[in-house]
């Protein structure tokens, strides 16, 4: 008997045959980094909300910013183990650190993230042509920044509670200033939800993806954070083995 | 009924000029002081957590390309602003977005935006600055949380559905559904008693910054009437959407009326000045005033466009009025309107600032018209005044077959 | 956006009558209704079709329509509109007529993106090009919808026997759109009517 789901839940829409918890798909011939390489976490999209009785999901900035920090420490332990050095880009929050051409790579993966997403994890959404591949890039934006900034890896990285971008969401709905004020019910089940995507800065090519299902887990903890960089990342297996889509 | 405005305006507290009567009286609205200053910082958890995502909202707004790029623009209207509060705000952030609907919004962590629908509007800056007192209202009676708050504690009643349904992620859908009708319902009532509180902050400012307190109810006046000639021309009903219980939004009409009382009350109590500054407002969009029209008019609600082009006709019509009005014709391309069209268009042509483009829609229509020599002139015409013309590459091939 | 559309296919999904992505191989090949040929020299995605898309509209896409699309349409008739809209909606696509000037078909397409909500829309440039075996013309233009990520788009247009025939590339601008561009103006130069 299939669940009903609820809408803006896309990911969950993965339990339909049968769930698998951690799904990564890489490009062919893909080896995961060793040695000593330069990687940057792109402005880490994460935010961590608490489930409220009525069904709200209200976004709390103190569990945010602590699974924030959480993340990017276990993160960098995790770049640790496998050699090279890990820099953090941040979001910025003030006018002065803007960069447009940043800006303008994150909006682009957001769309290449979200192709993937619905094209790789959703099975009736599947592209026949990319039926045994995974060849999606963000091409002269990405080349061009590992050029400027000297970096071999970019790490795009989403983790939240409810699948919806809240924030773009607000925006097409300025007129309502619906979602802002918690009108937008998003209803959520307490799932974790993330996905992280691995770009090769000299190709410009996602080389390596994943998102992750999870109903336990608590990215607001050391333990948890730990917990599902691991299964994000520690999984990561070289191209030999096989690709799920 | 809906609570109306004027609930606020005789509300708590001692106030200085209270009318005594019936009905309930409009007074001037010392009782709705501010609950914050420009410099709040939130404390609550639940306040801080929705900071953070007009955070996250800001910073995709910061670098959007809907963002408008207009100094001038920009310092006028944080002039009108700082004017409506009676001093500098400088920790409040003002963004211009490329939105042709009439809107603007007050995010509670002090960012405001003001879509250029608004901008294509409003007749003055007493209008422009009617909709942007309300905004502040929403932002110093800190409406948002208010409202927030009101919304997650009905949502409590969801709870059982939660439990029956068992499992994580899933079985919201239908059950919730149908009890969130309910909710939202009450919900949007709530809102509306805030808009109403929006208001009459609004027309407080308006008034204790000299201008003219009349403009809000005008600006209303004007939205309706807009609405109503689109509707006109569309053979269909004019709808208040206002009225449907969806709408966060007090009924327009209750809401001019309201608007009105009050400002004819604070005409004959005290000593407003009443400053429209049409001239003001005029110099201040000129730069961008075919771009304004150019956003309406491209949306083929030809009721809604002719309304605009008559409003900013009002001083008389002039060779980029008339070729917008042609342009109206042409988009809609109804009976008779391709006449329409080559006639407003001819007659652009004849004014001193006619656009180039109107030359060239000038020549379109001769030659659908069969007046083919004359329609080559302005075809010609057109090349030659804007030789690098981006389709200077089609108007050389249909001149040339 | 997309999880609408997954909602909508969702209970079509469970229903067992879920339309897919088809694979177009590459070769000589009928589309929107055998209206006209194209010959493809790679493969391509042909995209469900979804309530806004009318009945003489076919798309195709290469790395999904978020990124990237190839539209054709075939063989309108005069009074139709490019988009599905209500009668009495309150912004309107103009209704395609056959004496439809350049500038006319330009508003037409630009329409068809303003009364989805993009305010912020540039033409790039308009000019003749071969289609179909005789004259179209062709719109360059860019657009920002509100999510922020900026998109081209190439359209060609030619109006036969008082039918409206198009075909219109659209893609990210960062790297999209100029990668589909070669294969497009293949297709264009390819596109053929069928033989009377």
């Amino acid at each position: 008997m299939v669940s009903r789901l609820t809408p803006l839940m896309a990911v969950a829409l993965l339990c339909l045959g049968g769930c698998a918890t951690s799904t990564q798909n890489a490009t062919e011939g893909f080896h995961r980094p060793t040695g000593n390489y330069r990687l940057v976490v792109m402005k880490p999209d994460i935010s961590v909300s608490v489930l409220t009785a009525g069904g709200l999901t209200e976004p709390r900035e103190d569990w945010t910013l602590t699974a924030r920090d959480n993340i990017l420490v276990a993160l960098k332990a995790q770049q640790a183990k496998r050699g090279g050095s890990t820099q953090v880009v941040f979001a910025s929050t003030s006018a002065a650190n803007d960069d447009p051409k940043l800006a303008q790579l994150d909006r682009l993966h957001e769309a290449v993230g979200q192709s993937i997403l619905l094209h790789k994890y959703v099975p009736y959404a599947a592209l026949p042509t990319k039926k045994d591949k995974f060849d999606w890039t963000l091409g002269k934006l990405a080349t061009d920044y590992g050029a400027s900034s000297g970096n071999d890896y970019a790490l795009f990285l989403y983790a939240r509670d409810s699948f919806s971008s809240g924030g773009r969401v607000a925006i097409q709905a300025l007129g309502a200033l619906g979602c802002v004020v918690g009108v937008c019910v998003i209803p959520g089940g307490g799932l974790q939800q993330a996905f992280v995507s691995l770009v090769d800065l000299k190709s410009g090519n996602v080389v390596w993806f994943n998102h992750l299902v999870s109903t336990v887990g608590d990215i607001r903890t050391p333990e948890g954070a730990n917990k599902m960089v691991d299964t994000l990342l520690e999984t990561m297996k070289d191209a030999k083995a096989p690709k799920k889509s | 009924m809906q609570p109306s405005r004027r609930h606020f305006l005789t509300g708590v507290g001692a106030c200085a000029c209270c009318l005594a009567s019936g009905a309930g009286a409009a007074v001037l609205p010392t009782n709705l002081e501010p609950l914050i200053d420009a410099s709040y910082e939130p404390v609550d958890a639940d306040e801080r957590g929705m900071w953070q995502s007009c955070e996250r909202v800001e910073e995709m707004i910061r670098t959007s390309p809907l963002r408008m790029d207009a100094p001038g623009l920009h310092e006028y209207t944080r002039g009108v602003v700082e004017r409506l509060l009676g001093r500098p705000a400088p920790s409040l952030r003002i963004y211009l977005m490329r939105d042709s609907s009439f809107n603007a919004a007050m995010y509670p962590t002090g960012m405001m935006i003001v879509n250029t629908g608004l901008m294509a509007r409003a007749r003055n800056e007493a209008q422009y600055a009617a909709v942007l007192g309300h905004e502040s209202g929403h932002f110093f009676r800190k409406h948002t949380i208010t409202n927030y708050r009101s919304v997650r504690r009905k949502g409590a009643a969801m709870a059982f559905i939660g439990v029956a349904a068992g499992a994580a992620g899933g079985g919201w859908a239908d059950a919730a559904n149908v009890i969130n009708q309910a909710l939202m319902l009450s919900v949007f009532q709530f809102s509306r008693v805030l808009e109403s509180e929006a208001d009459a902050f609004g027309i407080m400012l308006m008034a204790r910054a000299g201008y003219a307190p009349n403009a809000a109810s005008l600006m209303w006046e004007q939205l309706i009437a807009e609405r109503k000639a689109s509707a006109e021309k569309r053979n269909a009903k004019y709808k208040d959407k206002s009225n449907s219980t969806y709408s966060t939004h007090p009924p327009t009409e209750d809401r001019m009326i309201d608007l009105d009382e009050t400002a004819a009350h604070l005409a004959r109590v005290s000593e407003t000045k009443n400053f429209e500054g049409r001239e003001e407002w005029l110099a201040a969009t000129r730069p961008y005033r075919a771009m304004l029209l150019e956003e309406q008019v491209s949306l083929n609600d030809a009721g809604a466009s002719l309304y605009l082009l008559e409003n900013h006709a009002q001083d008389g019509w002039d060779g980029v009025l008339r070729y917008y009005e042609g342009e109206v014709f042409r988009l809609r391309g109804g009976e008779g309107d391709d006449e329409k069209a080559a006639n407003s268009y001819a007659v652009a042509t004849m004014l001193p600032d006619a656009p180039a483009e109107a030359w060239r829609n000038h020549g379109y229509a001769l030659i659908k018209a069969g007046k083919l020599p004359e329609g080559r002139e302005a075809l010609n015409r057109y090349l030659t005044m804007k030789p690098d013309a981006k389709d200077a590459g089609i108007v050389r091939f249909t001149l040339n077959n | 956006m997309k999880t609408r559309i997954l909602l909508t296919l969702l209970p079509l999904f469970l229903a067992g009558c879920i339309v897919p992505y088809e694979l177009k191989k590459a070769g000589q090949t009928t589309v929107a209704n055998g209206a006209f040929t194209v010959n493809p020299s790679i493969a391509w995605n042909v995209v469900p079709k979804d309530a806004s898309r009318t009945e003489w509209e076919e798309v195709w896409t290469q790395n999904g329509p978020m990124l990237d699309t190839i539209a054709f349409v075939g063989g309108m008739p005069e009074g139709k509109t490019i988009l599905v809209q209500k009668k009495k909606a309150e912004k309107q696509v103009p209704l395609f007529r056959p004496n439809m000037t350049p500038q006319d078909l330009a508003s037409m397409v630009e329409a068809s993106y303003r009364v989805q909500g993009v305010t912020v829309f540039n033409t790039e440039s308009i000019d003749p090009v071969d289609f179909l075996g005789g004259q179209g013309i062709k719109v360059r233009f860019n657009y920002a919808p509100s999510n922020g990520i900026t998109k081209n788009g190439s359209c060609v247009l030619r109006v036969v026997d008082k039918r409206l025939y198009v075909m219109k590339l659209e893609g990210v601008s960062s790297h999209y759109f100029e990668a589909s561009m070669p294969e497009f103006d293949r297709l264009v130069a390819s596109a053929t009517l069928p033989k009377k």
